[in-house]
C-alpha cells in the first residue's frame, strides 16, 4: 500500500524522478542509477545536482536518493509511486497554467497601497 | 462659562478684601484675599481645560504627522494620552493605536516594542475599538496579514457612537490599503467612500477604480476628470499614485452601472499540457492533477467548470488506473492487491480535491454531483469543515466552563478564528452545512459571549458576537435563538 505523502512529494518528490528512472525499471537498475547518483552528488558534479519532474526541476541530494532507493525496495509503496509516476518529465521549464477571464477590468494591484500611507508591507 | 463665573466671583472676593474696614482686622482681610486668590486659580484652571478641550481635536491629527511618522513608539503611546477628545472612550486602545501605527512606520518590525504595546492593551480589562485596531495593526505587523483583516473588520461591529472615528478611518484605510494591495477593487470601491471612515486616500482609491472598471460608486456618480484631480491632490504621498490617476483619467467615464464585457485574455501556455496525454486517460487526470496542485494563485484561476473537468477526468482513468494496478502488482511481487491499491489513490484524489476547492473557495454543490469523484471530494470537504467548526466551538465552549481567560486581544482573535471557519463552512456548503452547524455554534458562543459580558465585562467583544449570532438565527430562522438574541442585543444598547 502507498504512503500518504504531501500533495506536493506525489509528482516533485516521486522516487522515479528522484532517480531519473521510469515507472516500469527493474529493481537493479534502481540500486545501479542509485548508487551511480551518489556517487556523482559525493563528487558535487553538477549534472546531479537537480532533477527533473513534471511540476518543474527540483534540487537532489544524497538524503533524497538514499529515501528514494528505500521507498523502491518495497514492492507495496512502489506500486503507489509507479503510479504517480506515469507521467514523463517535460524537457522544457515549466510555464505557468493558463488563467481563466478575469472576473472584471480594473486596475492592476497596487504594490504600493501600503507605502503611501507610510506604512511597512505587512 | 462657569470658570467665567467663578473668575468674577473671585475677582469681587479679592476686591472687597481689599475694601474691608480697618476695624476687620488684617486677619480677615488676608483670608478674603486668599479666597479671592484661590477662586481666580480655580478659575483659569477651567479657562486652560476649555482651551485644551478645543484645540484638543487638533492633537491627533499633529502627532500622527510628526511623532507616529517619525516611528517614535513609546513617545507616539505616551502623548497619544494628550488627544483626549480623539479617544475620549478608549484612551488606552488611541495610545497603543498611536505606537502601533509608529511601529509600522519603522523600517522593520521590533518584536520586543510589539510586545510592549501588547503587554499595554492587554492591561485594562475592556477592549475598545482603538484597542482591537491596535491589536490589528501589530498582527499586521507581525506578517499575520489574515488575522489583522478579521480584527480590522471587527471594527465594523462597534456601536458607532461609543468607537473613537480616528480608529475608525485607520481600519478602514489599512482594508482598503489591504484590498489595492492584493487587486480586490470591488472591495477598494465598496469601502473607499463610506461616510464616516473614508479619507482622502480612500476615497481617491476607490474614485480612480471605479472610474478604470466603469462602475459607478455608492451613493455617488463615476468621478469627472476634475473629480480625480481634486481627490488625487488631497492624498499625502500622492506622487506613487500618479500612474493611478493617469490611468483613471484615460478611462471614459461610465455613467451607467453596467460593466464592459472583460476583453478576452490570451491564454499563456500550460505546465504540463493535458492534451498531450489525450490516448492515455490515466496520463491525462494526472497531467491536470498536477497542473492544478501546482497552480499559482488556484484560489483565482480554478473556476467549478475546471474542477468539473478534473473529476471527469479522474472518473475516466480510474478503470484503466485499476487494470494497471493488478498488472504491475503481480509484476513486482507486491503483496497488496490492486484494488486496495486503487481504493487508497482514490481517498487520496478525493482529499487534494477537496484542499483544492477548498482553496479556490468553490460551493459543494459545484462539483458534488461530478460523478462519484466529485461526490468522494465533496464528502471528505464537508468532513473537514464540519470538524474544525465543531473542534473550534467545543474548544470555547471547554474554555467558558472552566474559566479560562485570555488577554482581550487573544479572545477576540479566538472568536474571530472561529466565526471565520464557520463563515466559510456556510459559504461553501450551503444552508445544509449553517443548519447543522449553527445550533452547535450558537450554544457554545453565546455562552461565551455571556460570560464575557458578565465576568469579564468585554462590552466591545460580547456585544458584536450577539448581534452576529442574532444575523446568523435569523439567516437559519431558529425562532428561539431570535428571541433570545434581540434579547441580549437589546441589553446591551
Amino acid at each position: 500500500m502507498a504512503t500518504r505523502p504531501e500533495h506536493d512529494d506525489r509528482f516533485a518528490d516521486n522516487p522515479f524522478y528522484v532517480l531519473g528512472l521510469r515507472p516500469d525499471c527493474s529493481r537493479v537498475d534502481v540500486e545501479r542509477e542509485g548508487q551511480k547518483l551518489l556517487g556523482m552528488l559525493g563528487l558535487g558534479l553538477k549534472s546531479a545536482a537537480t532533477y527533473a519532474t513534471p511540476v518543474g526541476p527540483r534540487p537532489r541530494t544524497e538524503d533524497k536518493v538514499r529515501a528514494a532507493m528505500a521507498e523502491l525496495r518495497s514492492p507495496d509503496r512502489r506500486l503507489g509511486h509507479e503510479f504517480w509516476a506515469s507521467l514523463p518529465p517535460p524537457a522544457a521549464p515549466p510555464k505557468p497554467p493558463p488563467a481563466p477571464p478575469s472576473a472584471g477590468p480594473g486596475p492592476a494591484p497596487l504594490a504600493e497601497a501600503f507605502a503611501v500611507l507610510g506604512w511597512r508591507r505587512p | 462659562m462657569n470658570a467665567v463665573r467663578l473668575a468674577g466671583q473671585g475677582l469681587v472676593v479679592a476686591a472687597l478684601a481689599a475694601s474691608a474696614p480697618e476695624a476687620a482686622g488684617s486677619g480677615a482681610r488676608l483670608i478674603a484675599a486668599m479666597l479671592g486668590a484661590l477662586i481666580l486659580m480655580v478659575a483659569l484652571g477651567g479657562w486652560l481645560l476649555l482651551a485644551f478641550d478645543a484645540l484638543g481635536g487638533l492633537v491627533w491629527p499633529a502627532l500622527r504627522r510628526t511623532v507616529v511618522a517619525g516611528g517614535l513608539v513609546r513617545s507616539s503611546f505616551y502623548l497619544a494620552r494628550l488627544a483626549r477628545p480623539t479617544f475620549e472612550r478608549d484612551p488606552t486602545g488611541g495610545a497603543a493605536l498611536a505606537g502601533a501605527l509608529a511601529l509600522l512606520h519603522r523600517p522593520a518590525h521590533e518584536p520586543a516594542l510589539a510586545t510592549w504595546l501588547e503587554g499595554k492593551i492587554a492591561g485594562p480589562a475592556k477592549l475598545g475599538l482603538a484597542g482591537v485596531v491596535a491589536t490589528g495593526l501589530l498582527a499586521a505587523g507581525r506578517g499575520d496579514r489574515a488575522g489583522a483583516r478579521d480584527l480590522m473588520l471587527s471594527a465594523d461591529n462597534f456601536d458607532p457612537e461609543l468607537g473613537p472615528a480616528a480608529a475608525r478611518r485607520i481600519a478602514n484605510e489599512w482594508l482598503v490599503a489591504d484590498a489595492a494591495e492584493r487587486g480586490d477593487w470591488a472591495t477598494v470601491i465598496r469601502r473607499g467612500v463610506q461616510d464616516g471612515r473614508a479619507t482622502a486616500y480612500t476615497r481617491f482609491l476607490a474614485r480612480a477604480a471605479a472610474r478604470i472598471r466603469g462602475e459607478a460608486l455608492p451613493g455617488e456618480p463615476n468621478p469627472t476628470d476634475v473629480g480625480l484631480w481634486i481627490s488625487w491632490l488631497l492624498v499625502p504621498g500622492r506622487t506613487v499614485l500618479r500612474p493611478l490617476l493617469d490611468q483613471a483619467r484615460a478611462a471614459p467615464r461610465v455613467l451607467s452601472q453596467r460593466r464592459p464585457p472583460p476583453p478576452p485574455a490570451d491564454p499563456p501556455p500550460p505546465l504540463i499540457d493535458p492534451a498531450a496525454f489525450a490516448g492515455d486517460p490515466v496520463a491525462h487526470a494526472q497531467a491536470l492533477h498536477a497542473l492544478w496542485l501546482h497552480a499559482p494563485d488556484v484560489d483565482k484561476r480554478l473556476t467549478a467548470t475546471r474542477l468539473q473537468e478534473l473529476c471527469a477526468a479522474w472518473e475516466a482513468a480510474w478503470a484503466p488506473a485499476e487494470r494497471r494496478l493488478v498488472q504491475r502488482a503481480q509484476a513486482i511481487g507486491a503483496q497488496t492487491r490492486g484494488e486496495l491499491t486503487l481504493g487508497g489513490l482514490r481517498n487520496l484524489v478525493a482529499d487534494d480535491l477537496a484542499r483544492l476547492a477548498r482553496a479556490a473557495g468553490l460551493p459543494l454543490l459545484a462539483f458534488e454531483s461530478a460523478g462519484p469523484t466529485g461526490a468522494a471530494a465533496a464528502a471528505a470537504l464537508r468532513r473537514t469543515l464540519l470538524d474544525e467548526v465543531e473542534q473550534g466551538s467545543e474548544h470555547l465552549r471547554a474554555r467558558t466552563r472552566a474559566d479560562r481567560r485570555l488577554s482581550s486581544p487573544e479572545e477576540l482573535r479566538e472568536w474571530n478564528h472561529l466565526r471565520r471557519k464557520y463563515e466559510e463552512a456556510a459559504a461553501l456548503g450551503g444552508m445544509e452545512l449553517r443548519y447543522l452547524l449553527f445550533p452547535i455554534v450558537h450554544r457554545d458562543a453565546c455562552n461565551y459571549a455571556v460570560w464575557l459580558w458578565n465576568e469579564r465585562k468585554e462590552y466591545g467583544i460580547s456585544g458584536p458576537i450577539f448581534k452576529w449570532l442574532l444575523a446568523e438565527a435569523e439567516a437559519v430562522g431558529d425562532q428561539e435563538a431570535i428571541a433570545l438574541q434581540r434579547k441580549n442585543v437589546g441589553s446591551g444598547k
